[in-house]
């Protein structure tokens, strides 16, 4: 594909795909033949009120009303659901108050462990509210796909954590419920400042959806680690291929038993791609320390990630 | 002591007043608003004697561990009760370098304004040595003649080779009305200190000599977003401008072996002049805008389309400095083409995802991406150039510019079978495009992929997916002279990979949750004679919490990972670059084991709460390397270089135990005793003993060493 092109085929797909499918979807409210699609209203009959729910729920209630999504609910801003909170999220209490209550019955939206409604029900209860951010792209991403419920991360009935009401005490502890591995990685010889709490697991990654692989805030790998480490950005005269292509050919962002986070340590990390003459194709003994010790090839070659100095081929000024 | 004293003072003043505030206000309210909040202050101290300053650097890596008294926490709330107004103002860690402090106001639904501030040390180094005077930041001088190695290896300790990172957040988002969403982001983060810089200078004896490359960086990154949100589609536009601005722009370095600069010696291509000194060029400013817009539209069937384009314009444009500070190497050529690069590059990204149900039971979800890197800064052709400061090389040199293109598609079906099992089919397409300047031009890799998720019941839950991927490549044309025709680096090359990932999640009781993961992978590099020929690796995990009271916790993780790798290479050396007895293979292997285990007991419910947990993580990496065939047909010397060995492992571990009793007395106060022990350990060969003086080098000596460390902390906490 030649320069320009990409810009055109993108323009023309994302106009097209608005042109076609914009008329459709505005006039899909006005269309009759649309019923499936609507929302069913919750229907007053069926409702009862917080106060009916509060007669055997009180304890929850209590710890409820403390969050910030009761004082909302609760404030008459927007919402008008404040005398309904428990049936936003729940669903019509009528049938299971009327049966006198009880685990199932009722058909009542549940939520968290020992759910019976499906995930994806769940989670399109709460997105009726939290549809914005990066849960635009929730739909069709890896955790949508796996069907991982909202109340898997989050609490909602009581105040969990100093935010996002997650379901363990921190991020990472939440995020590696299922991610052991990851979770396992902070404790590297060489780590980001995870463990310490000067970085989270979202501090890269938007575990709502994303546009990027691997659910990255960024665009991009490199784009992420630039939101940081903007000296490495560039351009620079002179430019290291594999860097300004992904930064994870030679790191491991996660954590590494090597100097750097590198995924190897030196010099077989560089020794892998380059295998032209002299020193970078020996294999080098204990006796080598210039390129062994210290910070081996870049005792020497110190700006891999790029140079700007006129002499930097060698990325070594 | 002194400061420690009038600390001490001041945090009992303050909890003191806030005591007094909060009986005053907690009825009454405080301007109208409820007001809630804590502090929590005390003291940390080592037992046993201090870790010595030279053994701190990974125990301080990223914290701040000294004994002091210190602010743990403070927060104050306010709460208006008519609308949901919020004011919070807190922080942590008050008076260390790792402190934090932040600011709140938030009308729920309406408006959030947030600010904080956070500091974060990064240090390197403890016991760093460095000879020579620091005459301007950045300038490093020694004396003449110059030092010998014994002075060298006799310099002066450098307490703390660090980077303080200090961020400034601000965010203002503002909802006027159920549709719109804007938000306001501004980051401000402030890099000041130091870090190792090596600089070469190739002669005597290619030396080099490790100096501190002075970090005084800015990062402004303003982010403006809209968002328009309807039930049926929703709209969101954002733009990003970030700054990049360093103080520096070189570092200069005396050259340790040689006072004078020598005398130019001419050479057909050039010819060479011993360097006293040499100069580098530090990262440039740079600036970076980026502009996106995304949609998202809901249509029938349970159909959605999402779709975002986005494009960022980077921009380098900093003055070169000259190509050298030797002032023997003759000039003529050396005249720069233009002053600084004209950097430029576009990064442009178009994203469409489309996830539709058209059946109660089958989910189909197809996305593409387009990513495009253009790199359109001028390509500059210097009529010759200078290895460090030493070898003036003449001839044109191009400073080629590297753009490419990716493509990735995707297509995912995942049908519900039964109830409890859905299974889901699907690939992956991803092309890359590098154009002619790379070694493969384009490269195809193709992903299949099947994965199976079985729920039997809300206890049990199994996923496993298997992904196998092979990547082609329309032809490898090695792009340097200098490089092994039969090199294929691993980026660019052909593969074949075999991915399989399984997890289960067992909760045979509300009280007892297990997990079990497991992970594969294994690529197959089969083109390569030389480079990466081969790469492993698994994990194996496991995840216990078991609360077989409603007043204990027990909770423990496993996990076990193995990373293996194998190259090739040739030892080619000056005259005898094809010689198949000096072909060596290097393999790589990591073993890692991480565990964790603890308990949370409440001894006297909502009295007494005793907590501990300890974590272990030992790393061993061994590098080990042969020759197929007795490296033959050279010198002597060129036979023993050509010679592979093992290397000693690499080995580190890390012991971490915390424990902390918790008192709650009174309605609102809380005694928190705490105890920390750490024991780090690392056996590294390419670090471990050194000293100044390196052969003909000279460096810092400055790797992280061992420590045990046993902390103490006491605080006392009063909430309202």
């Amino acid at each position: 594909m030649r320069r320009g092109e990409g810009k055109v085929l993108g323009f023309i797909v994302f106009a097209v795909s608005i042109i076609l499918f914009a008329p459709t979807t505005f006039a899909a409210p006005k269309s009759k033949t649309r019923k499936t699609e609507k929302k069913e209203p919750l229907a007053a009959s069926a409702m009862v009120g917080d106060s009916v729910c509060q007669n055997c729920h009180e304890d929850q209630l209590a710890k409820f009303n403390k969050t910030l999504m009761a004082k909302y609910l609760y404030s008459k801003t927007k919402s008008g659901k404040e005398t309904f909170a428990c049936e936003t999220c729940h669903g019509p209490g009528r049938a299971h108050s009327e049966a006198g209550g009880g685990r199932g019955v009722g058909n009542l939206i549940t939520f968290g462990k020992g759910a019976t409604t499906p995930a994806e029900k769940q989670n399109a209860v709460c997105l009726q509210c939290h549809s914005g951010n990066d849960r635009f792209f929730w739909n069709g991403s890896p955790h949508d796909s796996k069907e991982v419920a909202c109340t898997s991360c989050h609490k909602v009935m009581e105040n969990a954590t100093e935010r996002f009401q997650l379901s363990k005490s921190s991020e990472i502890e939440t995020c590696g419920q299922c991610h052991q591995q990851k979770r396992a990685q902070r404790m590297r010889y060489s780590h980001m400042p995870l463990r310490e709490n000067k970085m989270k697991c979202t501090s890269c990654h938007s575990p709502h959806g994303s546009v990027s692989d691997k659910l990255l805030k960024g665009n991009s790998i490199n784009e992420m680690c630039y939101s940081c480490h903007a000296e490495k950005r560039g351009p620079f005269l002179w430019e290291h291929a594999p860097v300004a292509e992904s930064c994870t050919n030679c790191h491991d962002p996660h954590g590494s038993n090597n100097e750097r986070m590198l995924t190897l340590p030196k010099p077989r990390l560089c020794q892998q791609c380059h295998v032209e003459s002299g020193h970078p194709t020996t294999p080098q003994r204990l006796t080598a320390t210039r390129y062994l010790s210290d910070q081996a090839c870049n005792n020497c070659h110190y700006d891999v990630h790029g140079s700007n100095h006129p002499s930097g081929k060698a990325f070594t000024r | 002591m002194q400061r420690g004293r009038i600390l001490f003072s001041t945090l009992a003043g303050c909890i003191a007043l806030l005591h007094i505030a909060a009986n005053s206000y907690a009825e009454t309210k405080l301007f109208g608003f409820k007001t809630d909040g804590e502090l929590s202050a005390g003291g940390r101290a080592y037992l046993e004697e201090l870790p010595y300053q030279f053994e701190k650097a990974k125990l301080e890596e990223y914290r701040d561990l000294r004994q002091q008294f210190f602010l743990d926490k403070f927060r104050l709330g306010l709460e208006s009760e008519d609308k949901p107004t919020l004011f919070e103002i807190g922080g942590s860690l008050a008076g260390q370098r790792d402190q934090n402090f932040f600011l709140k106001t938030t009308q729920l639904g309406t408006y959030n304004f947030e600010f904080e501030w956070d500091q974060m040390p990064h240090l390197y180094s403890t016991s760093g040595q460095m000879l020579g005077t620091t005459i301007s930041p950045g300038v490093y001088t020694l004396a003449s003649p110059r030092p010998t190695g014994a002075q060298f290896n006799a310099a002066p300790f450098i307490d703390r080779i660090a980077a303080q990172w200090n961020t400034a957040r601000f965010q203002i988002s503002y909802q006027p009305s159920d549709e719109w969403d804007l938000s306001w982001k501004y980051n401000w983060i402030m890099k000041g200190g130091e870090r190792p810089l090596g600089m070469a200078f190739g002669t005597p004896g290619s030396n080099f000599r490790e100096v501190l490359e002075p970090v005084e960086h800015d990062i402004h990154d303003f982010q403006f977003t809209s968002r328009y949100a309807k039930e049926k589609y929703q709209l969101q536009f954002n733009y990003n401008l970030s700054l990049f601005e360093n103080s520096l722009n070189s570092v200069t370095s005396d050259n340790p072996a040689s006072a004078t600069d020598g005398a130019f010696a001419a050479t057909a291509t050039g010819g060479s002049s011993t360097p006293s000194r040499g100069r580098t060029a530090l990262a440039p400013d740079n600036v970076a805008h980026t502009w996106s817009l995304a949609g998202s539209i809901q249509l029938p069937h349970k159909t959605r389309i999402n779709s975002s384009f986005s494009y960022s314009w980077r921009i380098q444009n900093q003055i070169f400095i000259p190509h050298t500070i030797n002032p023997n190497i003759p000039t003529a050529n050396l005249t720069l083409p233009q002053s600084a690069l004209e950097g430029e590059v576009g990064v442009l990204s178009y994203n469409f995802n489309l996830t539709s149900k058209p059946l109660d039971k089958l989910t189909l979800t197809t996305k593409y991406r387009f990513y495009r890197f253009d790199d359109d800064s001028s390509t500059i052709i210097f009529p010759a150039y200078v290895e460090d400061d030493r070898v003036l090389v003449n001839g044109n040199l191009t400073a080629e510019r590297y753009s490419f293109d990716k493509h990735k598609a995707s297509f995912d079906a995942r049908w519900q079978l039964l109830k409890p099992l859905a299974l889901t089919a699907g690939m992956d397409w991803e092309r890359w495009d590098r154009g002619s300047h790379r070694e493969a031009r384009e490269t195809d890799e193709y992903t299949p992929r099947i994965s199976l998720d079985l729920k039997p019941s809300h206890r049990v839950l199994f996923r496993a997916t298997y992904s196998p991927s092979i990547k082609v490549i329309d032809n490898y044309i090695p792009q340097s002279s200098l490089q092994h025709v039969s090199l294929r680096k691993f980026d660019e090359t052909s593969r074949q990979r075999h991915k399989v990932d399984f997890f289960t999640q067992l909760t045979p009781w509300d009280n007892l949750s297990t997990s079990i993961n497991f992970n594969y992978k294994n690529d197959d590099y089969q083109d390569s004679t030389f480079g990466l020929q081969d790469s492993e690796s698994w994990s194996v995990g496991t995840d216990l919490s078991w609360s077989p009271t409603d007043r204990l916790t027990l909770f423990g993780n496993y996990t076990r990972e193995e990373y293996f790798s194998k190259q090739a290479s040739r030892s080619r050396a000056t005259g005898i670059l094809e010689n198949t007895a000096y072909d060596w293979v290097a393999k790589t292997k990591d073993i890692i084991d991480t565990a964790r285990v603890g308990f949370d007991i409440a001894l006297i419910r909502n009295k007494l709460n005793l907590s501990a947990n300890w974590d272990i993580s030992r790393q061993s990496t061994k590098m080990d390397a042969f020759n197929p065939q007795t490296p033959t047909g050279g010198t002597a010397a060129q036979n023993t270089t050509a010679t592979a060995n093992d290397f000693p492992a690499i080995k580190s571990t890390l012991n971490r135990f915390e424990s902390y009793l918790k008192y709650r007395f009174g309605k609102a106060w809380t005694a928190k005793f705490a105890y920390l022990l750490e024991d780090f350990d690392r056996d590294d060969f390419r670090t471990d003993g050194l000293v100044p003086t390196t052969g003909s080098d000279i460096v810092l000596g400055s790797a992280p060493l061992d420590y045990t460390a046993h902390i103490v902390v006491a605080t006392l906490g009063y909430q309202f």
